[in-house]
């Protein structure tokens, strides 16, 4: 499988089952291939930056003026 | 979980859901209570702007008051939530590149053939890099670049850590079509971030061959 093809694998199947015969030839080239490595280390990263910016809460005044449209009260 | 226990979570999902058919207040509240800061931030994190958060916010719970009749009862009301503020997310989307013209964000882009940014082994690794740091700006102006769904679809999958029968659900598409474009998603969100970077702090990098 050549380094392009490999890396569609990975993007379409990071969630699959690490048992599955693809996901094990995934693993196999991802340990002798340090290009790859780094291209998946940095997919992951991307999702993780994401994921870093929290939550907000509900700022009151936006609470307010959602209650006020749906009369409800506050 | 036991039978007796699903029939009573079910019956009183049901029961939930008829008061708030018959126009019942305290059912409302309870629900625009339990949803109201999971559909903010899921605004929050599509529009990346607290006033169309708001506008999405808003826009959903009078779209629940108005179709409530239309839920059915066989799917999970959180789901149906979901679908609407997202729906609305996506009008949003859609309204403000219209405002700012940029009309060929509307289509998919095809990069089936779009090449991997691959990092210099001596260069810094600008994702490392991001996360020691404040990285808001870098990451919003590369989800800004994502065509809409694939924004959606990433927020949906990678974000808000739904399932794919549920992306299905709220999105009407395939797991085939979810699976592809949240491929796409990542990827250019990855390249957007590159580049981004590489414009901010000059970052060096070569591309795979």
């Amino acid at each position: 499988m050549s380094c392009h093809e490999m890396l569609e694998k990975i993007c379409a199947d990071l969630k699959e089952d690490i048992d599955s015969e693809v996901c094990q030839e995934v693993k196999r080239h991802l340990e002798s291939c340090p290009d790859c490595r780094a291209y998946v280390d940095s997919l992951k990263k991307t999702v993780y930056l994401y994921r870093k910016i929290p939550d907000e809460k509900l700022p009151d005044e936006v609470q307010e003026r959602l209650y006020k449209t749906l009369k409800l009260k506050v | 979980m036991d039978e007796t226990k699903q029939n009573h979570d079910s019956a009183s999902k049901q029961e939930f859901v008829s008061r708030l058919r018959q126009g019942d207040r305290s059912a409302f509240r309870k629900l625009v209570e339990t949803y109201q800061d999971k559909v903010y931030n899921l605004g929050l994190k599509i529009l990346w702007n607290r006033e169309d958060a708001e506008d999405v916010l808003q826009e959903t719970f009078l779209k629940v008051v108005d179709k409530i009749d239309s839920f059915r009862e066989e799917s999970d009301i959180g789901t149906w939530i979901y679908r609407i503020a997202t729906n609305a997310a996506l009008m949003k989307l859609r309204e403000r590149r219209r405002q700012r013209g940029h009309l060929a964000d509307l289509a998919e882009v095809d990069n089936h053939d779009i090449k991997p940014t691959r990092l210099a082994p001596d260069a810094p690794n600008p994702f490392d890099e991001l996360l020691q740091k404040e990285s808001r700006e870098i990451l919003e102006k590369a989800i800004d670049a994502l065509p809409d769904i694939y924004r959606v679809v990433f927020v949906l999958k990678d974000i808000e850590n739904l399932s794919t029968d549920e992306i299905a659900q709220i999105l009407g598409l395939t797991h085939e079509a979810i699976y592809s474009r949240l491929k796409r998603a990542r990827m250019q969100l990855r390249e957007a971030v590159l580049a981004a970077y590489k414009e901010k702090e000059g970052a060096r990098n070569y591309v795979m061959s």
